[in-house]
């Protein structure tokens, strides 16, 4: 069985075997990652820790605070379990399973969006970041704007081939300036 | 009971992860971002979150390789809860849940400041007696009046500014010296005359006794070691180890005064030093000359527990645990301003 933990919108948590789904818990609330994180964790687990032979993490796009909340418990669960962890963009979950030429944009908050392209189920460009209302129109690609990600969806994007990965989906750099020089206080 | 706890402490800019066993310390590794916030002066957020995603997991398998231990012996983890940096906080948090989860053990959501206080258990001090400790550093400047590690802790004051540790950043910078400012601000004094220049102390006139006996403030001594530093420098006559000296006697002579005024007040002749300014020799010697001259017992935790670390934040939680405190509910959150009053998270 394949533990999910996608924190790239919500939290979200799933359980899965195959190509069925044991369990599944999500809570859509995008600030509460680091609170229900032990809840949802324990809901799905269940009896079913020893059953547990890999983990796989969305990487993002997503907003930073939240995503790295569910990229950490993916490896720290791995560890605990005893078993290897592994990431997939977040993205692959919704874009994998599209037939034809299909768009895929979640929301990075600060009025951006993040967009993927697939074609027959293949990520070909992406993910990138755009203005929430310019997000480039790709022709003959039907545009999915997605509003949850769902971590049984990373699993599928596995099995589909998705590119593993291990580092987290930024897409923007940290937030700083070096400082300049110090202003004068006195005139 | 000599519980087996691993700790895990993500508050600033250090990843740290310590194994114990009651208060013998087996293992403490720290990986920390310094180096990645030189460049901007200070620690940076987003930065310092960044780095705690990477070194995380790693660490937590450090720890366990070098206390020998695995997963399955832990009685329980515990992990920084606040206060702190909430971006920073989180991946801790997320990452002892997790961890806790997977492998089955209870999680303690634990306060940063109270796990200063309970390194010197780990260093063999007197933890059961009462105390004042002085916890000094980057994110933090507070006076605790500590009854009982477990179960009574009281902040008496803090900052109501800058931290300590800040101060000496800001005022680094002004000098031209590197990050972190302590260091640097230690050698450039090396050569300077501590009263060559008399700075503020603040918060010590008679007018802020009353509301703010207890509080530190820096920013007034910052802005006058800056008006200082134009004078001079505009008439060609800077002397920067003077003004280092003179800038880091005000400093600790405040952080002092205040702690034995601390002590003078609740009647209680211990204090305990912790934080990251603890590496500033002159607080130290300062500390230990005051403190024999007033009768009061000084502790001062090796350096390595005195930063920020793992094993302060586990030996926290083994004395909790041995004490039969339930580990904090599902669903707890992160508390960025959290008070060293709260000792752990219900």
């Amino acid at each position: 069985m394949i533990l999910a933990i996608d924190t790239s919108l919500g939290t979200s948590i799933a359980l899965v075997d195959g190509d069925r789904v044991v369990a599944a818990r999500d809570e859509h609330d995008t600030r509460r990652h680091a609170e229900v994180l032990d809840v949802l964790l324990s809901d799905v687990l269940g009896e079913h820790r020893h059953a547990v032979t890999q983990v796989v993490a969305g990487l993002g796009p997503g907003a930073f605070t939240g995503l790295r909340i569910g990229i950490v418990a993916a490896r720290t669960a791995a560890l605990g379990l005893g078993v290897p962890w592994v990431g997939v963009c977040s993205h692959d979950a919704v874009g994998v399973a599209e037939a034809g030429l299909v768009q895929v944009t979640t929301d990075v908050r600060r009025r951006e969006r993040a967009w993927s392209l697939y074609d027959g189920g293949q990520r070909v460009q992406g993910p990138a970041l755009a203005p929430a209302a310019d997000v480039p129109i790709v022709d003959g690609a039907r545009r999915i704007d997605a509003d949850w990600i769902g971590a049984a969806g990373l699993v599928a994007a596995l099995h589909a081939g998705a590119e593993p990965s291990r580092d987290a989906i930024y897409l923007r750099d940290a937030d700083a300036v070096p400082s300049a020089a110090p202003k004068r206080v006195a005139r | 009971m000599r519980p087996l706890v691993l700790g895990i402490e993500t508050s600033c800019d250090e990843t740290g992860v310590g194994i114990v066993r009651g208060d013998e310390l087996l293992a403490n590794v720290v990986a920390s971002s310094m180096d990645l916030h030189a460049r901007f002066g200070g620690v940076v957020p987003e930065i310092a979150a960044r780095a705690h995603l990477e070194a995380m997991e790693p660490t937590i398998q450090r720890a366990l390789v070098e206390a020998g231990v695995t997963l399955d012996e832990l009685d329980a983890i515990a992990v920084t809860a606040g206060p702190g940096l909430a971006g920073a906080l989180m991946v801790g948090v997320g990452a002892a849940k997790a961890l806790g989860v997977a492998a089955g053990k209870p999680v303690h959501g634990v306060n940063h400041l109270v796990g200063h206080v309970a390194a010197d258990a780990l260093a063999g001090g007197p933890i059961e007696q009462e105390t004042i400790a002085l916890l000094v550093s980057g994110g933090h400047t507070s006076l605790l009046h500590v009854r009982d590690i477990d179960a009574d802790v009281r902040t008496l004051g803090e900052t109501i500014d800058d931290a300590a540790g800040e101060a000496f950043d800001k005022v680094a910078r002004l000098l031209g010296l590197g990050y972190p400012g302590g260091p640097s601000i230690d050698a450039a004094a090396v050569d300077g005359d501590p009263t060559a220049i008399r700075f503020p102390r603040g918060l010590t006139a008679p007018k802020d006794r009353e509301r703010h006996r207890f509080d530190f403030s820096f920013s007034g001594l910052k802005t006058a070691v800056a008006r200082h530093v134009e004078r001079s420098a505009d008439a060609g006559e800077l002397s920067v180890p003077d003004v280092a000296a003179s800038f880091r006697e005000a400093v600790v002579d405040v952080l002092v005064t205040k702690a034995l005024d601390a002590c003078a007040h609740t009647g209680v002749p211990r204090l305990l030093l912790g934080g990251g300014v603890v590496a500033n020799r002159r607080l130290r010697e300062l500390a230990a000359e005051r403190c024999e001259a007033a009768g009061v017992a000084l502790r001062v935790p090796p350096l390595s527990l005195c930063t920020d670390n793992g094993a302060m934040i586990a030996g926290l939680g083994a004395r909790l645990v041995a004490r039969g405190v339930a580990p904090s509910a599902p669903g707890f959150g992160v508390e960025s301003t959290l008070d060293a009053g709260v000792i752990q998270i219900a």
